[in-house]
């Protein structure tokens, strides 16, 4: 798994590369967690590349989520290949985020 | 609940429920952590005979666990067949294969339960007892057959709790107790240079922590999409923890039936 981030458009964008998996997930929440406490921008989860994501991942996307909900700021998933995108709409993410088809925002 | 029944309720409500499943399936791995370390205290209790009794014992209690290995790769086979298509069931054939020996060399002769005739051999059992079938354990083929049926007959997720989650968790910590024991035995100590390692090399090795990462990555994502499952699945483990005790208890029933009834004679 790879990890970076970025600002776009006054918006954090965390590029996440790979599998979220059972192996990669406390670098995951490190990192997340470390990038969005330092922001108090909009945070964008760019998925254009993630292949995998375990539960541990999306609960902690969840976390992170609820958070900015707190301050008025959304988290924002990106870019979902077809089967990431399955597992989130499957769980109910669909309902609770915006998922964007590429990194424009208006 | 199903993704569709999440389109009445509000952003904060759906979050709280997924709060919840996640919350679930992490306690679920603690349930599961928690057993193997309580199961590893109740093993050396249950089996603590085996430190001081004598070599016809401990052949008779290995020669009745025998039983076990025979079943759980039925039992195995039975669970992969119950999995949905995919890699989950792939990876659980391949742990099936392995068990068959057909990952080794030495192919089939390096299978599980060939490994522990040898072993059996070598502590100086003939095979005439331990593959003799009138001679099990009546209870503990009743006890098997049970869970084998239960495997077929409830959910899928109870029959992983079973045999993938339970079994992982328990068998090593039984055979671990089981051979620790061993060791402190004087008539084992004895034998131990003529013991054929096989057997103890293949279980006593720690499981890969690549096994449990898959696992349970595996189990969760069928939990998510059916979060109803999680309690089958408790359920499964629990009914694993309960058999494997009566199983060995069993076992000590019968060897001191056949003892009271040889000082009889």
């Amino acid at each position: 798994m790879k990890l970076a981030n970025q600002v776009i458009d006054n918006r954090k964008v965390i590029v996440v590369e790979g599998r979220i998996d059972g192996n990669t997930i406390h670098e995951f929440e490190e990192y997340i967690d470390t990038v969005i406490d330092e922001s108090d921008q909009a945070v964008v989860l760019d998925c254009s590349s993630l292949i995998y994501i375990n539960s541990s991942g999306l609960r902690r996307i969840l976390i992170e989520a609820k958070a900015l909900w707190t301050s008025q700021k959304e988290l924002t998933l990106c870019c979902l290949q077809p089967q990431v995108y399955e597992t989130f709409k499957i769980v109910g993410f669909d309902k609770i985020m915006p998922i964007k088809d590429s990194l424009e925002f208006d | 609940m199903h993704s569709n029944t999440l389109d009445s309720l509000t952003r904060e409500e759906i979050a709280e429920h997924l709060t919840a499943v996640f919350d679930s399936i992490n306690e679920f791995w603690e349930l599961t952590d928690d057993t193997s370390v309580t199961e590893e205290i109740i093993a050396f209790d249950g089996l603590y005979r085996l430190a001081t009794c004598s070599l016809e014992e401990m052949m008779q209690v290995f020669r009745h666990y025998r039983l076990f290995a025979v079943r759980y790769l039925d039992d195995l086979t039975i669970m992969i067949s119950r999995l949905p298509f995919g890699e989950f069931k792939a990876y659980m054939v391949q742990v099936l294969y392995e068990e068959l020996g057909l990952k080794t060399s030495e192919g089939y002769e390096n299978n599980i339960v060939n490994l522990l005739d040898k072993f059996l051999a070598s502590l100086g059992a003939s095979p005439e007892i331990y593959l003799d079938r009138s001679l099990e354990v009546t209870k503990n083929v009743a006890l098997l057959d049970d869970l084998s049926k239960s495997l077929n007959s409830k959910s899928m997720y109870y029959a992983i709790g079973l045999r993938g989650v339970g079994t992982e968790c328990l068998c090593q910590v039984y055979l671990a107790a089981m051979f620790e024991l061993c060791e402190q035995n004087p008539y084992f100590q004895n034998m131990q240079d003529s013991l054929d390692p096989r057997f103890l090399e293949r279980y006593l090795r720690p499981n890969e922590p690549q096994h449990r990462i898959k696992l349970r990555d595996w189990i969760a994502d069928l939990i998510l999409v059916d979060p109803n499952g999680l309690s089958e699945l408790k359920q499964g483990l629990e009914e694993a923890r309960v058999s494997f005790h009566q199983f060995f208890d069993n076992i000590y029933h019968h060897i001191d039936n056949i003892d009271k009834e040889s000082s009889l004679d």
